[in-house]
Protein backbone atom coordinates (compact mmCIF):
# COMPACT_ATOMS: atom_id res chain seq x y z
CA UNK A 1 0.00 0.00 0.00
CA UNK A 2 2.86 2.24 0.78
CA UNK A 3 4.24 1.51 -2.38
CA UNK A 4 1.17 2.61 -3.89
CA UNK A 5 1.41 6.19 -2.31
CA UNK A 6 4.86 6.43 -3.13
CA UNK A 7 5.04 5.02 -6.79
CA UNK A 8 2.27 8.36 -7.53
CA UNK A 9 4.34 10.81 -5.02
CA UNK A 10 7.38 9.76 -7.33
CA UNK A 11 6.03 10.10 -10.53
CA UNK A 12 4.55 13.65 -9.24
CA UNK A 13 8.40 14.47 -8.14
CA UNK A 14 9.58 13.39 -11.79
CA UNK A 15 7.44 15.67 -13.47
CA UNK A 16 5.40 12.38 -15.31
CA UNK A 17 2.26 13.46 -13.28
CA UNK A 18 1.33 17.08 -14.18
CA UNK A 19 -1.32 19.14 -12.60
CA UNK A 20 -3.33 21.04 -15.96
CA UNK A 21 -3.26 24.52 -15.18
CA UNK A 22 -6.70 26.70 -13.98
CA UNK A 23 -6.50 28.56 -17.36
CA UNK A 24 -7.13 24.86 -19.08
CA UNK A 25 -10.22 24.45 -17.23
CA UNK A 26 -11.43 27.97 -17.52
CA UNK A 27 -11.17 27.54 -21.55
CA UNK A 28 -13.23 24.11 -21.26
CA UNK A 29 -15.55 25.78 -19.31
CA UNK A 30 -16.02 28.64 -21.96
CA UNK A 31 -16.20 25.99 -25.05
CA UNK A 32 -18.35 24.32 -23.22
CA UNK A 33 -20.65 27.59 -22.38
CA UNK A 34 -20.11 28.67 -26.11
CA UNK A 35 -21.31 25.17 -27.70
CA UNK A 36 -24.84 25.82 -25.12
CA UNK A 37 -25.19 29.30 -26.93
CA UNK A 38 -24.15 28.07 -30.41
CA UNK A 39 -26.38 25.35 -30.15
CA UNK A 40 -29.21 27.05 -28.90
CA UNK A 41 -29.02 29.77 -31.45
CA UNK A 42 -28.70 26.79 -34.30
CA UNK A 43 -31.93 25.47 -32.41
CA UNK A 44 -33.76 28.83 -32.28
CA UNK A 45 -32.63 29.71 -36.08
CA UNK A 46 -33.73 26.39 -37.58
CA UNK A 47 -37.07 26.69 -35.87
CA UNK A 48 -37.77 29.84 -37.24
CA UNK A 49 -36.70 28.77 -40.24
CA UNK A 50 -39.47 25.96 -40.39
CA UNK A 51 -41.59 28.55 -39.67
CA UNK A 52 -40.48 30.70 -42.58
CA UNK A 53 -40.71 28.06 -44.96
CA UNK A 54 -44.28 26.91 -43.99
CA UNK A 55 -45.46 30.33 -44.53
CA UNK A 56 -43.76 31.43 -47.31
CA UNK A 57 -44.60 27.81 -49.37
CA UNK A 58 -48.27 28.41 -47.65
CA UNK A 59 -48.13 24.95 -45.89
CA UNK A 60 -48.33 26.72 -42.41
CA UNK A 61 -51.67 27.41 -43.10
CA UNK A 62 -52.86 23.77 -44.97
CA UNK A 63 -53.92 21.95 -41.24
CA UNK A 64 -57.34 24.43 -41.19
CA UNK A 65 -58.64 22.29 -43.95
CA UNK A 66 -58.89 18.80 -42.39
CA UNK A 67 -57.08 15.75 -42.72
CA UNK A 68 -56.60 16.66 -46.68
CA UNK A 69 -54.67 20.32 -45.62
CA UNK A 70 -52.71 18.10 -42.72
CA UNK A 71 -51.03 15.88 -45.11
CA UNK A 72 -50.17 18.75 -47.20
CA UNK A 73 -48.57 20.57 -44.69
CA UNK A 74 -46.70 16.91 -43.73
CA UNK A 75 -45.70 16.86 -47.33
CA UNK A 76 -44.74 20.10 -47.61
CA UNK A 77 -42.85 20.11 -44.35
CA UNK A 78 -39.16 20.49 -44.50
CA UNK A 79 -38.15 17.50 -43.30
CA UNK A 80 -33.87 17.82 -43.61
CA UNK A 81 -34.37 21.08 -41.69
CA UNK A 82 -36.45 19.78 -39.20
CA UNK A 83 -33.76 16.45 -38.38
CA UNK A 84 -31.34 19.09 -37.87
CA UNK A 85 -33.43 20.94 -35.01
CA UNK A 86 -33.79 17.77 -33.23
CA UNK A 87 -30.25 17.01 -33.64
CA UNK A 88 -29.00 20.42 -32.36
CA UNK A 89 -31.76 20.17 -29.50
CA UNK A 90 -30.29 16.42 -28.52
CA UNK A 91 -26.86 18.29 -28.30
CA UNK A 92 -28.02 20.94 -26.29
CA UNK A 93 -29.84 19.18 -23.87
CA UNK A 94 -26.12 16.73 -23.35
CA UNK A 95 -24.37 20.11 -22.81
CA UNK A 96 -26.70 21.18 -20.44
CA UNK A 97 -26.55 17.76 -18.63
CA UNK A 98 -23.41 18.59 -17.17
CA UNK A 99 -24.31 21.59 -15.14
CA UNK A 100 -25.81 20.93 -11.72
CA UNK A 101 -29.14 22.96 -12.39
CA UNK A 102 -30.06 20.17 -15.37
CA UNK A 103 -28.79 17.07 -13.76
CA UNK A 104 -30.07 17.66 -9.81
CA UNK A 105 -33.67 17.51 -12.04
CA UNK A 106 -35.37 15.15 -13.60
CA UNK A 107 -34.73 14.58 -17.00
CA UNK A 108 -38.45 15.82 -18.50
CA UNK A 109 -37.72 19.12 -16.77
CA UNK A 110 -34.76 19.68 -18.71
CA UNK A 111 -36.56 18.51 -22.11
CA UNK A 112 -39.43 20.56 -21.39
CA UNK A 113 -36.84 24.13 -19.91
CA UNK A 114 -34.71 23.53 -23.15
CA UNK A 115 -37.51 22.79 -25.84
CA UNK A 116 -39.61 26.02 -23.71
CA UNK A 117 -36.51 28.32 -24.69
CA UNK A 118 -36.36 27.19 -28.30
CA UNK A 119 -39.97 27.85 -28.87
CA UNK A 120 -39.76 31.17 -27.39
CA UNK A 121 -36.51 31.92 -29.03
CA UNK A 122 -38.24 30.50 -32.56
CA UNK A 123 -41.40 32.75 -31.88
CA UNK A 124 -39.56 36.08 -30.96
CA UNK A 125 -37.31 35.78 -33.86
CA UNK A 126 -40.82 35.02 -36.04
CA UNK A 127 -42.34 38.26 -34.54
CA UNK A 128 -39.30 40.39 -35.24
CA UNK A 129 -39.74 38.85 -38.92
CA UNK A 130 -35.84 38.02 -38.59
CA UNK A 131 -36.20 35.72 -41.56
CA UNK A 132 -38.34 37.73 -43.95
CA UNK A 133 -35.76 40.42 -43.73
CA UNK A 134 -32.29 37.90 -44.03
CA UNK A 135 -34.35 36.74 -47.26
CA UNK A 136 -34.39 40.75 -48.55
CA UNK A 137 -30.71 41.04 -47.72
CA UNK A 138 -29.12 37.98 -49.29
CA UNK A 139 -30.88 38.37 -52.40
CA UNK A 140 -29.82 42.08 -52.21
CA UNK A 141 -25.99 41.20 -51.58
CA UNK A 142 -26.86 37.63 -53.17
CA UNK A 143 -24.72 35.57 -50.17
CA UNK A 144 -23.70 32.13 -51.67
CA UNK A 145 -24.95 29.39 -50.37
CA UNK A 146 -27.50 31.39 -47.94
CA UNK A 147 -29.60 33.00 -50.27
CA UNK A 148 -30.65 30.27 -52.45
CA UNK A 149 -31.46 28.24 -49.77
CA UNK A 150 -33.60 31.01 -48.71
CA UNK A 151 -34.81 31.12 -52.43
CA UNK A 152 -35.50 27.66 -52.58
CA UNK A 153 -37.77 27.97 -49.14
CA UNK A 154 -40.73 30.20 -51.58
CA UNK A 155 -40.80 27.01 -53.47
CA UNK A 156 -44.86 26.09 -52.83
CA UNK A 157 -45.99 22.77 -53.48
CA UNK A 158 -47.97 22.15 -56.61
CA UNK A 159 -51.03 21.99 -54.54
CA UNK A 160 -50.92 25.21 -53.13
CA UNK A 161 -50.96 28.16 -55.52
CA UNK A 162 -50.51 31.84 -54.53
CA UNK A 163 -51.86 35.27 -56.57
CA UNK A 164 -54.37 37.58 -57.65
CA UNK A 165 -58.18 36.84 -59.03
CA UNK A 166 -57.95 37.47 -62.91
CA UNK A 167 -61.78 36.87 -63.21
CA UNK A 168 -64.42 34.74 -61.92
CA UNK A 169 -65.59 32.11 -63.33
CA UNK A 170 -69.36 30.02 -62.74
CA UNK A 171 -67.93 27.62 -59.96
CA UNK A 172 -64.60 29.26 -58.93
CA UNK A 173 -61.77 31.75 -60.98
CA UNK A 174 -58.94 31.81 -63.06
CA UNK A 175 -55.81 33.13 -60.40
CA UNK A 176 -52.95 34.67 -62.23
CA UNK A 177 -49.99 33.39 -59.81
CA UNK A 178 -47.06 35.18 -58.86
CA UNK A 179 -45.18 34.30 -62.11
CA UNK A 180 -47.99 35.14 -64.65
CA UNK A 181 -49.44 31.44 -64.87
CA UNK A 182 -53.34 31.08 -64.93
CA UNK A 183 -54.79 28.12 -62.91
CA UNK A 184 -58.15 27.71 -63.02
CA UNK A 185 -59.53 27.09 -59.54
CA UNK A 186 -63.03 25.35 -59.18
CA UNK A 187 -64.76 25.49 -55.86
CA UNK A 188 -66.29 22.12 -54.23
CA UNK A 189 -69.24 22.02 -51.96
CA UNK A 190 -66.97 22.31 -48.63
CA UNK A 191 -64.01 24.30 -49.98
CA UNK A 192 -63.51 26.98 -47.06
CA UNK A 193 -63.54 30.33 -48.20
CA UNK A 194 -61.99 32.98 -45.82
CA UNK A 195 -64.60 35.96 -45.46
CA UNK A 196 -62.16 38.78 -47.09
CA UNK A 197 -60.88 36.03 -49.94
CA UNK A 198 -62.57 38.65 -52.65
CA UNK A 199 -61.72 41.78 -51.49
CA UNK A 200 -60.29 43.76 -54.08
CA UNK A 201 -56.22 43.90 -55.06
CA UNK A 202 -55.16 41.58 -51.97
CA UNK A 203 -53.38 38.40 -52.79
CA UNK A 204 -54.84 34.80 -51.34
CA UNK A 205 -54.09 31.44 -51.42
CA UNK A 206 -55.44 28.26 -52.76
CA UNK A 207 -55.07 25.00 -51.12
CA UNK A 208 -56.27 21.54 -53.08
CA UNK A 209 -56.02 18.95 -55.64
CA UNK A 210 -53.74 19.96 -58.71
CA UNK A 211 -54.41 18.63 -61.79
CA UNK A 212 -52.39 19.99 -65.14
CA UNK A 213 -53.92 23.93 -64.82
CA UNK A 214 -56.77 23.25 -62.54
CA UNK A 215 -56.81 23.05 -58.51
CA UNK A 216 -59.81 21.58 -57.31
CA UNK A 217 -59.76 23.69 -53.99
CA UNK A 218 -60.11 22.85 -50.28
CA UNK A 219 -59.70 26.38 -48.67
CA UNK A 220 -58.91 29.98 -50.10
CA UNK A 221 -57.55 32.74 -47.86
CA UNK A 222 -55.73 35.98 -47.99
CA UNK A 223 -51.86 36.15 -48.59
CA UNK A 224 -50.30 37.53 -44.93
CA UNK A 225 -49.28 40.88 -45.95
CA UNK A 226 -45.85 40.66 -44.75
CA UNK A 227 -45.00 37.82 -46.76
CA UNK A 228 -46.60 39.95 -50.37
CA UNK A 229 -44.66 42.72 -49.09
CA UNK A 230 -41.20 40.70 -48.80
CA UNK A 231 -42.28 39.57 -52.19
CA UNK A 232 -42.76 42.50 -53.90
CA UNK A 233 -39.76 43.96 -51.89
CA UNK A 234 -37.26 41.41 -53.51
CA UNK A 235 -38.83 41.80 -57.05
CA UNK A 236 -38.57 45.40 -56.95
CA UNK A 237 -34.57 44.31 -55.42
CA UNK A 238 -34.16 42.28 -58.50
CA UNK A 239 -35.18 45.13 -61.26
CA UNK A 240 -33.12 47.73 -59.63
CA UNK A 241 -30.05 45.04 -59.75
CA UNK A 242 -30.70 44.32 -63.56
CA UNK A 243 -30.77 48.13 -64.13
CA UNK B 1 -13.21 16.24 14.21
CA UNK B 2 -10.65 17.64 16.25
CA UNK B 3 -9.71 21.69 14.97
CA UNK B 4 -6.20 20.61 14.66
CA UNK B 5 -6.76 17.94 12.04
CA UNK B 6 -7.08 19.48 8.19
CA UNK B 7 -9.83 18.50 6.46
CA UNK B 8 -9.49 16.90 3.03
CA UNK B 9 -10.77 20.56 1.33
CA UNK B 10 -7.37 22.45 3.06
CA UNK B 11 -5.50 19.70 2.03
CA UNK B 12 -6.41 19.62 -1.66
CA UNK B 13 -6.37 23.31 -1.29
CA UNK B 14 -2.82 22.84 -0.30
CA UNK B 15 -1.97 20.30 -3.45
CA UNK B 16 -3.24 23.02 -5.38
CA UNK B 17 -0.59 25.39 -4.45
CA UNK B 18 2.18 22.62 -5.55
CA UNK B 19 2.31 20.88 -1.93
CA UNK B 20 3.00 17.59 -3.44
CA UNK B 21 3.53 15.82 -0.15
CA UNK B 22 0.02 16.72 0.48
CA UNK B 23 -1.33 14.83 -2.15
CA UNK B 24 -0.22 11.56 -0.06
CA UNK B 25 -2.49 12.63 2.69
CA UNK B 26 -5.29 12.38 0.22
CA UNK B 27 -4.00 8.85 -0.79
CA UNK B 28 -4.10 8.00 2.61
CA UNK B 29 -7.59 9.08 3.44
CA UNK B 30 -9.25 7.69 -0.04
CA UNK B 31 -6.89 4.50 -1.16
CA UNK B 32 -9.28 2.20 1.00
CA UNK B 33 -12.19 3.75 0.68
CA UNK B 34 -11.46 3.76 -3.47
CA UNK B 35 -10.32 -0.09 -3.02
CA UNK B 36 -13.56 -0.93 -1.23
CA UNK B 37 -16.27 1.14 -3.53
CA UNK B 38 -14.43 -0.52 -6.53
CA UNK B 39 -14.36 -4.10 -5.67
CA UNK B 40 -18.10 -3.51 -5.79
CA UNK B 41 -17.90 -3.14 -9.07
CA UNK B 42 -14.72 -5.50 -10.23
CA UNK B 43 -13.87 -8.54 -8.67
CA UNK B 44 -10.37 -8.98 -10.43
CA UNK B 45 -7.88 -7.18 -7.46
CA UNK B 46 -5.14 -6.53 -9.70
CA UNK B 47 -8.43 -4.18 -12.07
CA UNK B 48 -9.12 -3.12 -8.61
CA UNK B 49 -5.30 -1.68 -7.60
CA UNK B 50 -4.97 -0.37 -11.52
CA UNK B 51 -8.16 1.72 -11.80
CA UNK B 52 -7.87 2.96 -8.00
CA UNK B 53 -4.21 4.61 -8.90
CA UNK B 54 -5.60 5.74 -11.81
CA UNK B 55 -8.65 7.56 -10.11
CA UNK B 56 -5.56 9.20 -7.86
CA UNK B 57 -3.69 10.03 -10.86
CA UNK B 58 -6.86 11.51 -13.00
CA UNK B 59 -7.55 13.56 -9.27
CA UNK B 60 -4.18 14.78 -9.62
CA UNK B 61 -4.18 16.35 -13.14
CA UNK B 62 -7.53 17.35 -12.38
CA UNK B 63 -6.85 18.80 -8.64
CA UNK B 64 -7.23 22.76 -10.09
CA UNK B 65 -10.93 22.46 -11.44
CA UNK B 66 -11.72 21.30 -7.72
CA UNK B 67 -13.33 23.94 -5.76
CA UNK B 68 -12.27 24.03 -2.26
CA UNK B 69 -15.26 25.75 -1.12
CA UNK B 70 -17.26 22.12 -2.01
CA UNK B 71 -17.01 18.92 -0.48
CA UNK B 72 -13.78 16.87 -1.43
CA UNK B 73 -15.31 13.45 -1.15
CA UNK B 74 -18.47 13.91 -3.89
CA UNK B 75 -15.88 15.19 -6.16
CA UNK B 76 -13.15 12.57 -6.18
CA UNK B 77 -16.19 9.88 -5.81
CA UNK B 78 -17.43 11.06 -9.41
CA UNK B 79 -13.97 10.78 -10.92
CA UNK B 80 -14.09 7.05 -9.17
CA UNK B 81 -17.47 6.56 -10.51
CA UNK B 82 -16.58 7.73 -13.98
CA UNK B 83 -13.12 5.65 -14.11
CA UNK B 84 -15.54 2.34 -12.92
CA UNK B 85 -17.96 3.06 -15.28
CA UNK B 86 -15.88 2.99 -18.23
CA UNK B 87 -14.21 0.03 -17.51
CA UNK B 88 -17.49 -1.65 -16.81
CA UNK B 89 -18.31 -0.08 -20.48
CA UNK B 90 -15.27 -1.39 -22.28
CA UNK B 91 -15.92 -4.55 -20.96
CA UNK B 92 -19.66 -4.33 -21.83
CA UNK B 93 -20.48 -6.29 -18.79
CA UNK B 94 -22.74 -4.01 -17.72
CA UNK B 95 -24.83 -0.84 -19.59
CA UNK B 96 -25.10 2.18 -17.88
CA UNK B 97 -27.39 4.53 -20.22
CA UNK B 98 -27.14 8.40 -20.24
CA UNK B 99 -30.82 8.63 -19.77
CA UNK B 100 -32.19 5.95 -17.27
CA UNK B 101 -35.73 5.83 -17.14
CA UNK B 102 -36.28 6.56 -13.20
CA UNK B 103 -34.23 10.03 -14.07
CA UNK B 104 -36.70 11.38 -16.97
CA UNK B 105 -40.02 11.75 -15.09
CA UNK B 106 -40.29 13.65 -11.52
CA UNK B 107 -40.85 11.30 -8.78
CA UNK B 108 -41.61 12.13 -4.84
CA UNK B 109 -39.46 10.15 -2.65
CA UNK B 110 -41.34 7.81 0.31
CA UNK B 111 -40.65 9.89 3.71
CA UNK B 112 -38.21 7.62 5.85
CA UNK B 113 -40.52 5.58 8.54
CA UNK B 114 -39.51 5.36 12.15
CA UNK B 115 -38.74 2.00 12.19
CA UNK B 116 -35.63 2.77 9.69
CA UNK B 117 -32.73 2.62 11.94
CA UNK B 118 -33.58 -0.86 12.60
CA UNK B 119 -34.56 -1.69 9.07
CA UNK B 120 -31.30 -0.13 8.02
CA UNK B 121 -29.05 -2.23 10.59
CA UNK B 122 -30.12 -4.96 9.62
CA UNK B 123 -29.92 -4.50 6.07
CA UNK B 124 -26.31 -3.49 6.24
CA UNK B 125 -25.55 -7.39 7.03
CA UNK B 126 -27.45 -8.11 4.88
CA UNK B 127 -26.35 -5.94 1.94
CA UNK B 128 -22.85 -7.44 2.43
CA UNK B 129 -23.80 -10.76 1.81
CA UNK B 130 -26.28 -9.92 -1.02
CA UNK B 131 -25.31 -7.32 -2.68
CA UNK B 132 -23.28 -8.68 -5.46
CA UNK B 133 -27.25 -9.77 -6.38
CA UNK B 134 -28.29 -6.22 -7.36
CA UNK B 135 -28.43 -4.54 -10.40
CA UNK B 136 -25.47 -2.51 -10.86
CA UNK B 137 -27.56 0.93 -10.68
CA UNK B 138 -29.22 0.16 -7.36
CA UNK B 139 -25.67 -1.50 -5.70
CA UNK B 140 -24.20 2.13 -6.42
CA UNK B 141 -26.60 4.25 -4.54
CA UNK B 142 -26.60 1.90 -1.28
CA UNK B 143 -22.83 1.21 -1.32
CA UNK B 144 -22.35 5.54 -1.25
CA UNK B 145 -24.76 5.41 1.43
CA UNK B 146 -23.75 2.64 3.61
CA UNK B 147 -20.58 2.21 3.05
CA UNK B 148 -19.20 5.42 2.16
CA UNK B 149 -21.56 7.58 4.03
CA UNK B 150 -22.58 10.17 1.55
CA UNK B 151 -25.47 12.13 1.52
CA UNK B 152 -28.19 11.43 -0.79
CA UNK B 153 -27.20 15.23 -2.73
CA UNK B 154 -23.79 14.02 -2.11
CA UNK B 155 -24.38 10.61 -3.95
CA UNK B 156 -26.76 12.81 -7.01
CA UNK B 157 -23.48 14.61 -7.34
CA UNK B 158 -21.49 12.01 -7.96
CA UNK B 159 -23.99 9.82 -10.16
CA UNK B 160 -25.35 13.12 -11.92
CA UNK B 161 -28.50 12.04 -11.14
CA UNK B 162 -31.84 13.69 -9.29
CA UNK B 163 -31.79 13.23 -5.95
CA UNK B 164 -35.23 12.13 -6.19
CA UNK B 165 -33.83 9.22 -7.87
CA UNK B 166 -31.43 8.50 -5.91
CA UNK B 167 -34.40 7.91 -3.06
CA UNK B 168 -36.18 5.68 -5.86
CA UNK B 169 -33.19 3.66 -6.49
CA UNK B 170 -32.42 3.32 -2.75
CA UNK B 171 -36.13 2.39 -1.64
CA UNK B 172 -36.39 -0.28 -4.75
CA UNK B 173 -32.81 -1.49 -4.18
CA UNK B 174 -33.83 -2.25 -0.48
CA UNK B 175 -36.95 -3.99 -1.83
CA UNK B 176 -34.89 -5.98 -4.47
CA UNK B 177 -32.39 -6.94 -1.38
CA UNK B 178 -35.26 -7.79 0.94
CA UNK B 179 -36.46 -10.31 -1.67
CA UNK B 180 -33.23 -11.45 -2.75
CA UNK B 181 -32.63 -12.47 1.71
CA UNK B 182 -36.25 -13.87 1.61
CA UNK B 183 -35.56 -16.33 -1.35
CA UNK B 184 -32.17 -17.47 0.25
CA UNK B 185 -33.94 -18.34 3.81
CA UNK B 186 -36.84 -20.17 2.69
CA UNK B 187 -34.68 -22.09 -0.08
CA UNK B 188 -35.20 -25.47 1.22
CA UNK B 189 -31.77 -26.82 2.68
CA UNK B 190 -30.75 -30.41 0.93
Amino acid sequence: MTDFKQQLIDKIKEGDLEMKPRWHFVVQTAFFLAGIILSALIVVYLLSFITFVLQQNGAWFAPGYGWQGLMLFLLASPWIIIGFSFLFLGLLVILAHRYSFCYERPFLYTLLGVCSIALMGAYLAERAEFHPRMHVFLNQNNVPGLAPMYKKAETRPAAIAAGTISSFTENGFMLKTESDEMIRIVFKQNTKLAPEWKNEGINIMVFGNRASNTIIAIGVRPEREFLKTNRQQRATNTVETRR
Amino acid sequence: MPDNVESDEEIASKVQSGDVEAFGEIINRYQDKLRRYARHFLSAEHEVEDLVQDVFSKAYINLRSFDSDRRFSPWIYRIAHNTFVNEIRRKSRYGFNFIDADTILPILAAPETSDADAINSELDAELKIHLAALPPKYREVLVLFYFESLSYQEIAAVLKIPQSTVGVRMNRGRTKLREIYDQEINKPTS
